[in-house]
C-alpha cells in the first residue's frame, strides 16, 4: 500500500515533469488520488498538495505555473461536463468526473478556478469489485487487492496508459531497440559468442583484414589499465613495435581467450563474464596454467559489464565493457575510413549492442526512471501478470484458435481455459468468477506444471449457488471417468470456490532447457482435445437435472 | 502561420483586439492579474473546452459585456513555438502565453497580426 509520502512524490513528479502534457498530467492526478482524497491549492506560482484526511503538516508545495494549474482545472470541468452535461463551470463547481472502463472509477470533484482562486479537491467513490480473492488455484481474476476501491478500472486505465502515448517508452524503444545483427544472431548476452566475437577482431590474421589495427588498440587500453607491475610490456614498447608471431585462442585449457606473442614475448589471458559469475576458483586454476605453460607475469583481464563483482582473485586485472566500448569507439573514430564497410557495420553494431546492454547511459537511466515514476503500477501488473506464456503453453493455445470445435474463455501465463463451443449455448450463466462470461463456471483447463509438463484437467468454478454447485462438482466427480476425465486416486477436495473434478493428467513433459518442438506439442494436444471432445458430449445431459432445478440465488 | 482562438465576451475581445492581450488586465470583482492569454488552435483538439464554450461562460458570468465573442488571430509559427511547453505540447491543440512562455513575442508582434472577432 502506498503511503501519502510516496503518493506525494509520484505527484510531485508528474507535476514538475509531465510526460504528456495537462491532459496526461490530469489523468495522472485521476490515478493517483489515494482514497482519503486529495486537495491542490493553487498559491502564486506553486500547487500545496495535501490529503484531505491528512493534517496540514503533510502539505507539500510544489512549482507550478497558475497557467497550468488553470488549465488542469479547466480539464476537470470538461470531464465532469462529459459525465454530466453542463454540471459545473469551467470556473468553478462541483460535481463527477469518471475515469476508465468496466467499470469506470468515479470521482467526486469541488474546484474554482478564477485568477485569483484556484483549487482542487478529489475524492474516488467506491465501485463494487469483482469478488474476492478466496481461491485455491486458477488465474489471478482481475480484483481489488487489500480492498482498494475502483482498482479494476484503475488497473486497465494503468495499463492503457502505458502502452498509449507513452513518448518515454516509445523514446526508450527506439534508443534500444534499433535493429542489431548480435541480437538478431541472438547473443546479446551470450558469453560464448561476445569471446568469438573479440577474438575475431583480436586476431590480425582474421578475416576483417584490419591486421593488428584492433588487437593494439585493445592491448594499449589495458597496459594503460594494468598498474605497472604487471604489464608484461609498457605501452611505449607497445606503440613502436610491430607484433611478431601473434595467435589468439579460444578456450585454451577454458580460459575465454589467450593472447600470445612470440615477439615481444608476452601473454595476456581475458576471461569473459557477461552473466555468470565465477565458480570452482577457476581464476587462480586459469592463473596457474597461464604460469605453468606460458609465463610468470602474463597480463591476466576479467572482462565484465560495468558494476559487476571484482575479481576473486587480485591478479586478475578487472576491464569492464565500457573500457572496451571506448576503445573500439575511438578506433572507429579514427580508422573508419580505412576499415571495410562490412567490419565497419558489424563493430558499430558491436557497440550499440555493449552500449546498450552493459553500460550505463544516462539518457535511458533518465528514460527508465521516468516510465517507472509515471507507469509504476502498470509495471508492477505487467512484472506479475505479464510473463509470457511459455513456448509449450503458446503452441497449445494455437491448437486451441486453430481448431474451430473449442472456446477460449481466457488464458493466463500458466493456464488456458476453455470448454467445446457447442456448449455456449447450453451453458447458463451461473458463474461469480468472471462477470465477461458467466458461463465459465465449468471449464477445461491445459495447465503448465512447474515441473516441466503440461496437464489437462476439469475445474468448477465459483457459482451463486453454492447447493447446487456442491452438487455438480460431486456428480462429475462421482461420474467423471466415463467423459474421459482423469481418476484421482488421492481424491478430489471440495471447496465452494474452484474445484478440480478431475485428476490432473500429463499430456507432454519435458527435461529442463528441452522444450519439446512445436510439432511434438501440438500432436500431444491434439490427441488429448480430440480424444476427449466426444466423450464431453455426455456432460450436458448429466447436469441438466441438476441446473434445471437451480433456484436463482437470493 | 495558425489561426488560434480566445473565448470571452464582446468588450474583452475588442479591448483585446485594439491592444493586445494585457496580463495586467483584472476581472471585475476580482483581485488577481490575469498574467496569461490562454488560446487554442482553431482546428482543435479542445481537451480544455472549446473557444464557443468559454465564451458563453464568460458572458453569461459578465452580462453587461456585449455577449460572447471569440477573437480569432493568425499567429507565426515561431511565436507560437515560444509558447509550447511539456505542459502544453502542440498535439493537445492548447496554446498557452505566458510571460517568459511567448506572451512577450505576442505582444511584440500584435499589431502585424491578422485578427478578427467572430461570433460566440
Amino acid at each position: 500500500m502506498n503511503t501519502t509520502a510516496q503518493i506525494t512524490e509520484v505527484l510531485r513528479t508528474a507535476l514538475e515533469h509531465p510526460s504528456r502534457g495537462v491532459v496526461g498530467l490530469v489523468d495522472d492526478l485521476l490515478r493517483l488520488c489515494p482514497e482519503q482524497g486529495l486537495r491542490l491549492d493553487g498559491q502564486a506560482d506553486r500547487c500545496r498538495i495535501s490529503f484531505l484526511t491528512g493534517d496540514s503538516e503533510e502539505a507539500t508545495d510544489v512549482p507550478l505555473r497558475q497557467s497550468v494549474f488553470r488549465a488542469i482545472l479547466a480539464r476537470i470541468a470538461v470531464l465532469c461536463n462529459e459525465r454530466t452535461p453542463d454540471s459545473v463551470s469551467p470556473y468553478g463547481g462541483q460535481g463527477e468526473l469518471s475515469a476508465g472502463a468496466n467499470p469506470p472509477a468515479v470521482f467526486r470533484v469541488s474546484f474554482a478556478n478564477t485568477p485569483a482562486v484556484h483549487k482542487l479537491e478529489l475524492t474516488t467513490e467506491a465501485v463494487p469489485v469483482e469478488g474476492d480473492r478466496a481461491h485455491e488455484e486458477g488465474p489471478i481474476p482481475m480484483t481489488a487487492k487489500q480492498g482498494k476501491p475502483a482498482i479494476v478500472s484503475a488497473e486497465e486505465r494503468e495499463l492503457e496508459k502505458f502502452v498509449v502515448h507513452n513518448e518515454d517508452l516509445l523514446a526508450l524503444e527506439s534508443r534500444i531497440g534499433r535493429f542489431n545483427i548480435f541480437d538478431a544472431l541472438g547473443i546479446a548476452r551470450v558469453e560464448i559468442r561476445h569471446s568469438n566475437f573479440l577474438a575475431f577482431i583480436l586476431d590480425p590474421a582474421e578475416s576483417h583484414g584490419q591486421g593488428q589495427l584492433f588487437l593494439k588498440a585493445i592491448l594499449m587500453d589495458l597496459l594503460k589499465t594494468a598498474p605497472a607491475g604487471s604489464r608484461p610490456l609498457s605501452p611505449i614498447e607497445l606503440d613502436g613495435t610491430d607484433l611478431r608471431g601473434v595467435e589468439v585462442r579460444r578456450e585454451w585449457e577454458h580460459i575465454d581467450i589467450l593472447i600470445t606473442c612470440q615477439q615481444p614475448p608476452f601473454v595476456v589471458a581475458i576471461e569473459n563474464k557477461v552473466d555468470a559469475h565465477e565458480h570452482s576458483d577457476q581464476l587462480r586454476r586459469y592463473k596457474e596454467k597461464v604460469r605453468q605453460h606460458h609465463s610468470e607475469d602474463g597480463l591476466l583481464v576479467y572482462l565484465t559489464p560495468p558494476d559487476a563483482r571484482d575479481p576473486t582473485d587480485s591478479d586478475w586485472m578487472p576491464y569492464s565493457y565500457a573500457d572496451l566500448f571506448c576503445v573500439l569507439t575511438r578506433v572507429l573514430a579514427t580508422y573508419r575510413k580505412a576499415i571495410g564497410e562490412d567490419v565497419l557495420v558489424f563493430v558499430d553494431h558491436y557497440l550499440s549492442l555493449i552500449g546498450t546492454r552493459f553500460m550505463n547511459d544516462d539518457k535511458i537511466d533518465e528514460l527508465c526512471r521516468r516510465i517507472y515514476t509515471n507507469h509504476r503500477q502498470a509495471l508492477e501488473l505487467i512484472i506479475e501478470r505479464g510473463r509470457p506464456a511459455s513456448g509449450v503453453l503458446a503452441e497449445a493455445a494455437t491448437v486451441l484458435q486453430e481448431d474451430t470445435r473449442w472456446h477460449v474463455f481466457y488464458q493466463t501465463s500458466k493456464e488456458i481455459f476453455f470448454v467445446p463451443k457447442a456448449w455456449l449455448e447450453w451453458l447458463p450463466e451461473l458463474g461469480l468468477d468472471r462477470k465477461g462470461d458467466r458461463r465459465s463456471w465449468i471449464v477445461l483447463c491445459l495447465q503448465l506444471s512447474d515441473e516441466r509438463w503440461l496437464g489437462f484437467l476439469v475445474q468448477v468454478r465459483r457459482m451463486e449457488d453454492v447447493t447446487k454447485r456442491r452438487e455438480i462438482v460431486e456428480k462429475l466427480i462421482a461420474e467423471g471417468q466415463k467423459f474421459g476425465f482423469k481418476y484421482n486416486k488421492k481424491g478430489q477436495k471440495v471447496t465452494d470456490f474452484y474445484t478440480a473434478v478431475s485428476g490432473r493428467e500429463r499430456i507432454i513433459k519435458w527435461a529442463e532447457d528441452n522444450e519439446p518442438d512445436s510439432d511434438t506439442i501440438r500432436a500431444a494436444v491434439k490427441e488429448k482435445l480430440d480424444d476427449i471432445y466426444p466423450k464431453l458430449a455426455g456432460i450436458p445431459p448429466l447436469l441438466e437435472p441438476l441446473l434445471s432445478l437451480t433456484e436463482p440465488a437470493k | 502561420m495558425a489561426i488560434l482562438l480566445h473565448g470571452t465576451t464582446l468588450l474583452r475581445a475588442k479591448r483585446i483586439l485594439a491592444q493586445g492581450p494585457d496580463p495586467d488586465f483584472v476581472e471585475p470583482g476580482d483581485v488577481a492579474r490575469a498574467e496569461g492569454f490562454s488560446t487554442c488552435l482553431e482546428g482543435g483538439p479542445f481537451p480544455l473546452g472549446t473557444p464557443g464554450e468559454y465564451a458563453r461562460r464568460k458572458a453569461a458570468l459578465f452580462p453587461n459585456e456585449g455577449g460572447p465573442a471569440i477573437l480569432a488571430v493568425d499567429v507565426p509559427d515561431d511565436i507560437i513555438a515560444s509558447a509550447v511547453s511539456e505542459y502544453f505540447p502542440l498535439s493537445q491543440g492548447i496554446v498557452q502565453f505566458d510571460e517568459g512562455a511567448g506572451l512577450e513575442e505576442l505582444r511584440a508582434g500584435w499589431s502585424t497580426l491578422r485578427k478578427e472577432i467572430r461570433q460566440g
